[in-house]
Parts: structure tokens; C-alpha cells; sequence
């Protein structure tokens, strides 16, 4: 398509190129708008009245529209208590991951070090067992030193990930060596590299875990249910699960709508935020050539 | 090298990652650490005081105690869901409009009440969580006092010796009376002769009639009131009524939750048959059970065996069905929002004998939770005190009142539709009493669904169902 | 398994030391609170173990992998699954052309040949005969049904994730917000994303069946017709989480040297030139990456399917989990759960080896 316009005339080819351009946003912009229409659906039945919705769930927009399945979310005395035991337990679970990952796959991607061969299989190796396997044990583990109902029950077992050891390795042994090179041959130590160096540059891949991390921590649902058994401890997504009746989905539509939207609406600001970052940082004049 | 932008996301990061741990360090003060299960802890101090305050929110882990020293707190597990918020302070149970209301205002009242114990609520979950968490608790050694349990499990958990025996404790009560309770109930809550739980309930499936349909193919009596039919041919006759009338013969969920297999339990039954013979092997290929299912897939053809839970629901209430099969938990709800002139009634008798399904919500007390004889006697009050309630649930949700005193002592007269299914409380069939029963029943009613949904071969579906209940039982 | 690219000529002594140290604080949580229990877990393998009294067990050595993997009355046969069987011997060919271009070695070709004969010619012929069974009827279905939902899924997704992070890695604040909402999906808990797919495929009640009547189209019954079924599944798990291989091959394409595509087209290179051979060579780590945690994550599907079809109708879609979930919880035998737990993990092991020695083999 473009050697078929020729270079000699660039007012064509800009036009051309915009065109394209303007054609992609336009098709992208549709496909986005039917991808999302069910979480519109979402919306709309959060906010319609749940006897309405026993006989008929079909529209787009609200039926007999109400507030009244949010206020009832809101006044429940627990759900801010709920909310933030969610922030604190997702926040530090994500911080400490992005910190343990980022020296892990450092460590695995650009340091020459003895069992390496033997400690990275072992590391991944993590990500191949089913977690229900492991459930019991590590409920054990807690149960036998009391230590359930804690903050720390919820955020130590998901911190070391081997999801983001590999990430961060792939992402890490992608950086040109040359770059390193130089800061060694002016003798920085490793953790002046690692701290300078690799985590600037690899904004993109620190992001992607954290809103990763952030994400499945937020939305795990059977730890905390089994660990944090004190209504007050509840994180957001065990708590409102608390809050159904049997047949919910038949009889409380509305109300479980709401929940689902309040549940989810802060991750997407969040990634909203963030995903910049994804695409950004690299326009640090590449290391090669 | 460009440092603005991981500049300010380390140091956005520093800053979380400090307030974090610090919140989760203070934070964790707050939580009452659960070691404590079994003991009496003193710390709860006066809790739900009776002047109807109504911050419940301190009510788990305030140290603050200036306790009267004997105050005894049972940790108390059950489904239900959750509304402690919804009705704080509330005492007076005729106010409940949901199951969790009406059990949560019976709480708020055995705490508002001087008898030095305390009932603490624990865990959270959606439904199907349940056991879940109750398995997972009893595996990692803190149970509840109390906890809620159906029928269906009750072998599971009683006959691994998890579950104080009640027989003594009975019948040194001066509340309980156990010979009070229907047939149904007292078998729901033994086993081996031994009774290990105290029934609330007994919900059972009935049948959700529009009348107005039945009128208009003209198949009510003089009075104006549907005639049951009598026969399957008789119900297929129906059928075929209320199909010229313009309108679908029948409706349940034929797929979701099990409930196909349900009726396939009760016309078992009414046949004399039963789903696991004397020593507990399955027995779904019976003749009875061929039947069974030979007359639910000629039924399927007069009702959409594509519909679930909630379209059938939706298609009964939307008035397009003339009978729906569901259980007791929603005649109040349909009372309330049926357009129509609605009737519950019992599952009719189409062979020789009245059955169908039943299950009931029992209190358990497991045995960890109990050793101590302190706690033994407080979990024993609180039960008496759910036993006095019975009356009050039934009248709350719709289930059915497992005391024989409670059903025929006038208290329910005020309760829409339930001397139309009054006959429920001796007819229903409970499920087998085997260890293992759960994983059973799913394979069952997974190879009964096959026939209706994908047009799986009934013999087979039959036998298969067999060799895998028997995998389940003996697993 | 693979390794991952290291610098050539550092001091080893120091870097082993410093290796270790920035290990360690990772290592130390990872022992205690995941390799522990895997261990544990590996062990209760050769045990009969019961969830509610779980302080009491008997050993009971490999009888919980007899009872998973085999049967009574089992026979063979060369008719049985030929189709499959046909198909995986064909994998001989390209592993043969790898020989012939010198990737593979000799003894290479020999062992794999001998493991696609062991399973392919031989061992896919096993099955009861007329009066046998499995003693776990439950397990190689499910067994299969995950394989399916990974070979559907895989290339999907992946592909998918491919093309809209090429068609998203643009900035401004449109495109950002178009990002959003094409990630948007991953945000939702499984309980709320099995709650609005219910209602969404219902034929019944709703949008779908709505727009299919519409169309004129008869009501389609998505979960529960079986050769439906698995499909739908793959879409709604398409829409949920293609969102994290959008966001994973957009930072991978960050690492692609801008002035390798300023070139290409100073060149006259169209976009599909450029995409094979600037582009997708760059995107290799990426790849690699992307490709082996899709496949992880699918032969450990389990949240949705279990909501939405509860592994019907008559056991299309239960997958290996499923299984496992209901034998530990439900069952409460929670030695036999963790022998299936071991038994799919030795085959995500063995998948993600040969995957990690294909490629990533050019890097060594």
C-alpha cells in the first residue's frame, strides 16, 4: 500500500497515511464500544430495580431505574472498613511483588551466579502447580500459628510470584548489555545498576506487573474466604459476597450489579492511570545501534 | 538518560509502599487474632446491649472490656447471608422481609437477652461457599460452636465422629422436645439412631400454579380451584389443556441446580422405590427409577428443557406458565409479585404413595468446639432458643415448620398459601443418609440432564449414573 | 528449561555472592510459602487423606495414581482415537526438518520420536473393554477437555492480544482511553463475569438471544448444547483476559529499536514485511513469555467454567481442576486431589520444557 504511493508527492502519501490512520481509530473505536457492551449492560442493570429485573433483563437501559441498589451497598456500616482492608492488602501485596520480582529476575537475567541453571526451574516451576493443590497446606501453615485473620495471611503467600519473576527476567535480559557494561567499566556496584539502570528502564514491565498484581489481588476471593473469617477482616470481594442471599442472581440482580461495578470501578481508574506508563519510557535513544 | 518519569514512579511507589506497610502493620492490632476459638474468651465484654444501640460494628475484638467475667462468646457459622447492618437493633422478628433478616433478628434477640453468652457470626461467603469454608475450618482445627447444615450432609460430618451427639442433651432439656418433630425431620437429624442436629426446617419443592391458566383450560372445580391431577397420564392430559389454552404445561430449572433430579427423587419414591438400597449402594437403574425418567423426558416435551433457574422463575411470573416446580423459599416472594391468582401447593401424587424432595436446615454443634462443658451448655441454650424460633422462620420464609406442635398449633394461620402445602411437611423424601452423598447426587443429575438437554440415551444415562454414584459412595 | 541470557565475562565469585543476595529476600518467602506447601502437597500424593479429620492418614503409596490413571478390563486397540493419534505422529515431520536443518540433534529426533510413539501409537490406544472401566471415570475427560480448551485457546488469544497491542501501541489520550476499554474486562471478579455472561448468553433473557432473534436466527442454547459449549467458554475467557497479553506485548514492543522501523520504511517495506521481520523477531522474549503463561493459565482454567456450566452438559466442559476442586472439597480426599494436582503439573512441566527448548533454543 504505501510503495504504491509515490514518495516524490508527500502531500498524497501524508493524506494517505492519515487516512489509514483515521480508519484504524474508527474501526478500533467500534470494536471497543461492542466490547465493552456488556459491562454497559452492567451498568444499566446496576442500576435498576431488582423486582423489575425478576421478569425481564433484556434492555440496555436501566428498568424502573433506581439508585437504590448503591445506597444500600453504601450503607452498610462494613463496606468502607471491607474497602480499605482491600487497599491496604492489594497495595502492600503489590509493592512488596514488584520489589521481590524486580531483584529476582535482575538476578536471573544479567547476574552470572552458581545454581542459577537449578534456581530458575525451581522458581517457575511455581506457576505450574495448581493452586488448589497447595490450599490446604498453606491454610495449615497459618492455622497452626494463629495467625489467620491477619493482614499478613493475606498478602505474604502471594508475594513471592513466580508470575513476576519471569516477567521482570524476560523483560530485563531484553535491556542491551552494553549499557551495563559501561556502568560496571565506571565501577558502579550492582545495586547502583539495578536501581539506575534496569528499573528505569523497564517502567513498561513494572508497570504491567503491578496492574497485574493489583488486579488479581484485589479480585482473589477463596484465600481471603477461608483466612479471614471475622466479618470485620472481610476484604471488598468476600464482604459483598456476604451480603447475597441464596438465589441472588434470580431475586437480586440489581443489587449484585451494583456490587460488581463498585467492586471493579476503582481497578479501572487505576489502569486508566497507569497504562500510560506501559507504552511510555523508551525513548531513551535504545542502547544499540 | 531520561529519570523524570521512574522518578516519580519510585517515589510514588516509596510512598505506597510505606503507607502500606505501615496501615497493614497497625492494621493488623485491630483484627482479633482467631486462636481463640474454642476458649471462652472473656474480652467481649457487653456487646448489643438491649437499649437497641445499634453499633454492631464493634462488636468482634473490642478489648475494651469491662466484662462480667462469665460472659460467654459463641463463634456462629451459617449461611443465609448477611444484613447485620440491615436490621441492627431489631428484635422483634415480624419485621424481617428476607431469610437473612428473620435469622439475624433471632440473633440480635438471644444477645439482647441476659444470659451471659454472646453470638458472634463468623465467615462470609456466597452460598456455594459454604462447605467450602466449613470443610476448610474443620481441617484446619477452629470450628464454630454452631453451625447450620443441611440434611444432606449431615452423614458426612456426624458419621466422621465431628459432631457432639445430642440424644443426652435433649432429653435433659426442659425446652426441646425431639419427639415433637415430624417423621421427615427426626430421620433428617440422625443417623444410626443417634440424633446430632436440631432441625429448623424442612424445605421441600412444591408446585407454583397459576390459576388463572388453569381456569382458562378449564380444569378447575366448581369452587374455582385447580384440580391436581391424579396420574401421569392424567397430568399429561392437563397438559395438553392448558396447551390449547395458549400456554406452557410446565416449568422448572432442567438444568442448573439439580432440580430435574429433584422431581426425579420424589416420582421415585412415589413409586414405592428409593435412590440407595439398605446398604447404601446406589440404585438409580431401578425399575422405578426407569420410569422415572422415562415419564420426566415425556414431560421435557411439554415444558423447555433449555430453561435455568431464572427463566423458568421469570416465564412463571411473567404469567406464560401454569405450573412451576420450585421449592418453599419463594412462596412469600410470589405471594408478593405474582400478577395473577397464584396457588403453592403440594407436589401431587402420580404413582401410589405422596413424596417429594425435601431437605432441611439443621444446627450442628461440632465436637472441637464443644469440649468444654461451659461451652457445651451455652451452645445447648442457644439452640433451645432456635428451637422456640422454629415458629417465627416458618412464618418468615416459607419453609416449612418441622414441629409437629408449631404446624397444627395455629401460629402459621397468618401466612399466605401454607395450608395449601401443609401435607409437605409428612410427605417429604429426604435423600439417602450415605457418607459421600454430595459428589453422588451431582453425577445423577448430571447423566439425568444429558437425556432432556443433549438427547443422551436413558438406559444408559441410567446405568452410567449407577456405576458413577457407586464411584462417588465408595471414593 | 531455558535460560535466560547472562552477561558474558563478569567475575563469577562476586556475581555468585551478588546473584544470591538479590535472590534471597524473594527466595526465602517463595520457600516458606509456596515451595513448602507444593512439597507438602506432592507428599499427600501417597497418602489417602481425608480434609475433615485431617490428622489422620494411611499410605497408600502409587494406589491414588493407579486409581487416576487406570483401570479394569482395559484393553487395547489401533482404531481407538485415530484421528488424534494420526495427528500427533504427523508432529514427527517438523521435528525431522529440524534435524535435517541441523537444530536438532540425533539423539534429539530419537527421544522425541520415542515419546510420540509411546504416547501417540500406544498409549492413546488404551480404553476399557466391554465389560471395563476406569477406575476414575472422571479423569481422562476432564484430562481431554482441558488439552481441547488449550489448543483452542492458546493460538486465539495469543493472536488476539498480538493484534490489538499492534493496533493500540500509539499514544494519546483516544488510544489510551481505547486501551482501557479493551482491558477493561480483566478488571472483573470471575463471579461478576460469569454473572453477566449467564444472562448475556441466555437464550431466554438475554442480549444475545435478543440480537439472534432479531437477525431471525433461531434461539442458540450457547452452554448448553456440548459442541457449543467449550467454544463459548473460549470467547468469554478471550474477552476476559486478553487484556494482560495486550499489556505484555505492548511493553514488549516498547523494546523494539524505533530506528529498525525508520529504516524499514525508508526501504519501501509494506506492513506486513515489516510485522514478520522487524517486528515479531523483536517481540521473541515477549513471545516466549506470552505463550507459556497462556498455556499455564489454560490447562488451569477452572473458576468460569465451574460457574457457567458446572462441567456439563454431561461433562463437556469439566476440566482437570474442576475435578481436582471436587475431590478435595467436596469429597474431602484430599490425598487423591493432590496426586491429580501432581499429575498435571508434570504435564504443564513437560509442555512448557519443550517450549522453552523451541524457543528460546536460538539463544543458547
Amino acid at each position: 500500500m504505501t510503495a504504491a504511493v509515490n514518495l516524490a508527492r508527500p502531500e498524497a502519501l501524508r493524506r494517505h497515511r492519515q487516512w489509514r490512520r483515521w480508519s484504524l481509530y474508527g474501526f478500533l473505536g467500534l470494536a471497543a464500544i461492542v466490547w465493552v457492551l456488556p459491562l454497559l449492560w452492567m451498568l444499566s442493570l446496576s442500576l435498576s430495580d431488582n423486582e423489575a429485573l425478576v421478569r425481564d433483563t433484556t434492555s440496555l437501559v436501566p428498568v424502573d431505574p433506581t439508585f437504590d441498589n448503591f445506597t444500600t451497598l453504601l450503607e452498610s456500616g462494613r463496606t468502607p472498613r471491607w474497602f480499605w482492608n482491600s487497599v491496604v492488602v492489594t497495595v502492600a501485596t503489590t509493592v512488596l511483588t514488584l520489589v521481590l520480582s524486580s531483584m529476582a529476575g535482575y538476578a536471573f537475567a544479567r547476574i552470572p551466579f552458581r545454581g542459577k541453571r537449578i534456581a530458575f526451574p525451581v522458581v517457575l516451576a511455581g506457576l505450574m502447580v495448581p493452586k488448589e493443590a497447595m490450599f490446604i497446606p498453606l491454610f495449615l501453615i497459618f492455622a497452626d500459628v494463629g495467625q489467620h485473620n491477619t493482614y499478613q495471611a493475606l498478602v505474604l503467600p502471594r508475594i513471592a510470584a513466580p508470575l513476576g519473576v519471569f516477567i521482570m527476567t524476560q523483560f530485563f535480559s531484553a535491556i542491551p548489555a552494553e549499557i551495563e557494561e559501561a556502568a560496571v567499566v565506571d565501577g558502579a556496584s550492582r545495586g547502583t545498576i539495578f536501581w539506575r539502570i534496569m528499573l528505569p528502564m523497564s517502567v513498561p514491565a513494572l508497570t504491567a506487573l503491578g496492574i497485574f498484581t493489583f488486579v488479581l489481588t484485589w479480585n482473589d476471593f477463596l484465600w481471603p474466604l477461608v483466612s479471614a473469617t471475622d466479618p470485620d477482616n472481610f476484604t471488598i470481594t468476600t464482604g459483598l459476597a456476604s451480603r447475597q442471599g441464596n438465589f441472588a442472581q434470580a431475586n437480586a440482580l440489581g443489587d449484585l450489579m451494583a456490587q460488581g461495578v463498585f467492586a471493579s470501578a476503582p481497578l479501572l481508574v487505576l489502569f486508566f492511570v497507569f497504562q500510560r506508563q506501559v507504552i511510555r519510557g523508551i525513548s531513551l535513544g535504545g542502547g544499540g545501534k | 538518560m531520561k529519570v523524570n518519569p521512574i522518578s516519580q514512579l519510585n517515589r510514588l511507589l516509596l510512598i505506597l509502599a510505606a503507607f502500606a506497610l505501615l496501615a497493614a502493620a497497625c492494621g493488623s492490632d485491630d483484627d482479633s487474632s482467631d486462636d481463640s476459638a474454642v476458649e471462652s474468651s472473656d474480652d467481649s465484654g457487653s456487646e448489643s446491649s438491649d437499649d437497641g444501640a445499634s453499633d454492631d460494628s464493634d462488636d468482634s475484638g473490642s478489648d475494651d472490656s469491662d466484662d462480667s467475667g462469665e460472659e460467654v462468646v459463641l463463634k456462629f457459622a451459617r449461611f443465609f447471608g448477611d444484613c447485620e447492618e440491615d436490621v441492627a437493633g431489631v428484635t422483634d422478628v415480624s419485621q424481617a422481609t428476607t431469610e437473612c433478616e428473620v435469622i439475624q433478628i433471632i440473633e440480635n434477640a438471644f444477645n439482647a437477652a441476659d444470659n451471659g453468652i454472646t453470638v458472634e457470626k463468623i465467615g462470609g461467603q456466597a452460598w456455594g461457599d459454604y462447605y467450602t469454608q466449613l470443610s476448610t475450618a474443620f481441617a484446619g482445627g477452629e470450628v464454630p460452636n454452631v453451625a447450620v447444615m443441611h440434611q444432606h450432609r449431615l452423614p458426612d460430618f456426624a458419621g466422621r465422629g465431628l459432631l457432639m451427639p445430642l440424644d443426652d442433651a435433649f432429653a435433659s432439656s426442659d425446652v426441646i422436645d425431639f419427639s415433637d418433630y415430624t417423621g421427615p425431620a427426626q430421620a433428617a437429624a440422625s443417623l444410626d439412631g443417634s440424633a446430632y442436629a436440631l432441625p429448623f426446617d424442612l424445605h421441600a419443592s412444591l408446585w407454583h400454579i397459576n390459576v388463572d391458566i388453569y381456569e382458562a383450560a378449564g380444569l378447575t372445580d366448581g369452587d374455582g380451584n385447580p384440580v391436581m391431577p391424579t396420574s401421569t397420564d392424567d397430568l399429561l392430559a392437563q397438559c395438553e389443556a392448558i396447551e390449547a389454552a395458549g400456554s406452557q404445561c410446565f416449568a422448572h430449572d432442567w438444568f442448573e441446580f439439580g432440580v430435574g433430579a429433584r422431581l426425579f427423587l420424589a416420582l421415585v419414591q412415589q413409586q414405592g422405590g428409593t435412590l440407595a438400597d439398605a446398604s447404601g449402594v446406589a440404585t438409580p437403574d431401578s425399575d422405578e427409577g426407569q420410569e422415572a425418567l422415562r415419564f420426566l423426558n415425556e414431560l421435557a416435551a411439554h415444558s423447555d428443557p433449555q430453561q435455568g433457574y431464572t427463566d423458568s422463575q421469570s416465564a412463571f411470573l411473567n404469567g406464560e406458565v401454569a405450573i412451576l416446580h420450585n421449592g418453599t423459599w419463594v412462596v412469600d416472594q410470589y405471594s408478593r409479585e405474582a400478577g395473577f391468582n397464584y396457588l403453592a401447593t403440594n407436589v401431587p401424587t402420580l404413582y401410589s404413595q405422596p413424596s417429594t424432595w425435601g431437605d432441611s436446615h439443621m444446627w450442628v454443634l461440632p465436637a472441637a468446639a464443644n469440649e468444654d462443658p461451659a461451652m457445651a451448655a451455652a451452645s445447648i441454650e442457644f439452640l433451645e432458643f432456635l428451637y422456640d424460633n422454629i415458629e417465627n422462620w416458618a412464618i418468615g420464609t416459607g419453609h416449612i415448620a418441622p414441629r409437629t406442635s408449631v404446624l397444627t398449633g395455629g401460629a402459621l394461620d397468618d401466612a399466605p398459601q401454607r395450608d395449601s402445602y401443609a401435607d409437605t411437611a409428612s410427605n417429604a423424601g429426604l435423600v439417602p443418609a450415605v457418607e459421600g452423598w454430595a459428589g453422588a447426587w451431582d453425577a445423577l443429575a448430571e447423566e439425568l440432564n444429558a437425556t432432556w438437554v443433549t438427547g443422551k440415551e436413558q438406559g444408559a444415562a441410567l446405568s452410567d449414573a449407577a456405576a458413577r454414584m457407586n464411584e462417588e459412595l465408595a471414593g | 528449561m531455558g535460560q535466560p541470557v547472562t552477561n558474558a565475562g563478569a567475575p563469577v565469585v562476586r556475581s555468585t555472592r551478588s546473584g544470591w543476595a538479590f535472590l534471597a529476600p524473594f527466595l526465602v518467602v517463595y520457600l516458606l510459602f509456596v515451595l513448602y506447601p507444593v512439597v507438602q502437597a506432592v507428599w499427600m500424593g501417597f497418602y489417602e487423606r481425608d480434609l475433615l479429620t485431617i490428622d489422620r492418614r494411611s499410605w497408600v503409596g502409587v494406589d491414588n495414581y493407579r486409581r487416576m490413571l487406570w483401570g479394569d478390563g482395559l484393553t487395547w486397540q489401533l482404531g481407538t482415537m485415530w484421528p488424534w493419534r494420526v495427528v500427533g505422529l504427523f508432529a514427527f515431520v517438523p521435528a525431522f526438518r529440524a534435524y535435517r536443518r541441523g537444530a536438532l540433534s540425533i539423539r534429539g529426533l530419537v527421544g522425541l520420536g520415542a515419546v510420540l510413539g509411546l504416547v501417540f501409537a500406544v498409549a492413546l490406544g488404551i480404553h476399557p473393554g466391554a465389560d471395563g472401566r476406569w477406575s476414575d471415570s472422571q479423569f481422562w475427560p476432564s484430562f481431554g477437555n482441558t488439552l481441547v480448551f488449550v489448543i483452542y485457546s492458546t493460538p486465539v488469544i495469543v493472536g488476539v492480544g498480538l493484534g490489538l497491542a499492534l493496533a493500540l501501541n500509539q499514544p494519546g489520550r483516544f488510544i489510551g482511553l481505547l486501551r482501557t476499554l479493551f482491558f477493561a474486562p480483566y478488571v472483573l471478579s470471575v463471579a461478576v463475569l460469569t454473572l453477566i455472561w449467564a444472562f448475556l448468553l441466555n437464550p431466554q433473557l438475554g442480549l444475545i438471544g435478543e440480537l439472534w432473534a432479531a437477525l431471525g436466527l433461531e434461539r442458540v442454547s450457547w452452554l448448553t448444547d456440548p459442541n457449543l459449549a467449550m467454544p463459548t467458554i473460549v470467547v468469554v475467557t478471550l474477552w476476559w483476559t486478553v487484556g494482560f497479553n495486550i499489556v505484555l506485548f505492548l511493553a514488549g514492543l516498547q523494546d523494539i529499536d524505533r530506528s529498525q522501523y525508520e529504516a524499514a520504511s525508508l526501504d519501501g517495506a509494506n506492513g506486513w514485511q515489516t510485522f514478520w521481520y522487524i517486528t515479531l523477531p523483536g517481540l521473541k522474549r515477549t513471545m516466549l513469555l506470552v505463550v507459556v503463561l497462556q498455556i499455564i493459565a489454560s490447562f488451569q482454567i477452572f473458576g468460569q467454567v465451574f460457574i457457567l456450566t458446572r462441567g456439563g452438559p454431561n461433562g463437556a466442559t469439566r476440566v482437570s481442576i474442576q475435578h481436582i476442586y471436587e475431590s478435595a472439597f467436596r469429597d474431602a480426599e484430599l490425598g487423591y486431589a493432590s496426586a491429580m494436582s501432581v499429575v498435571l503439573f508434570v504435564v504443564m512441566v513437560a509442555v512448557s520444557a519443550l517450549q522453552f527448548r523451541f524457543m528460546q533454543g536460538d539463544e543458547q
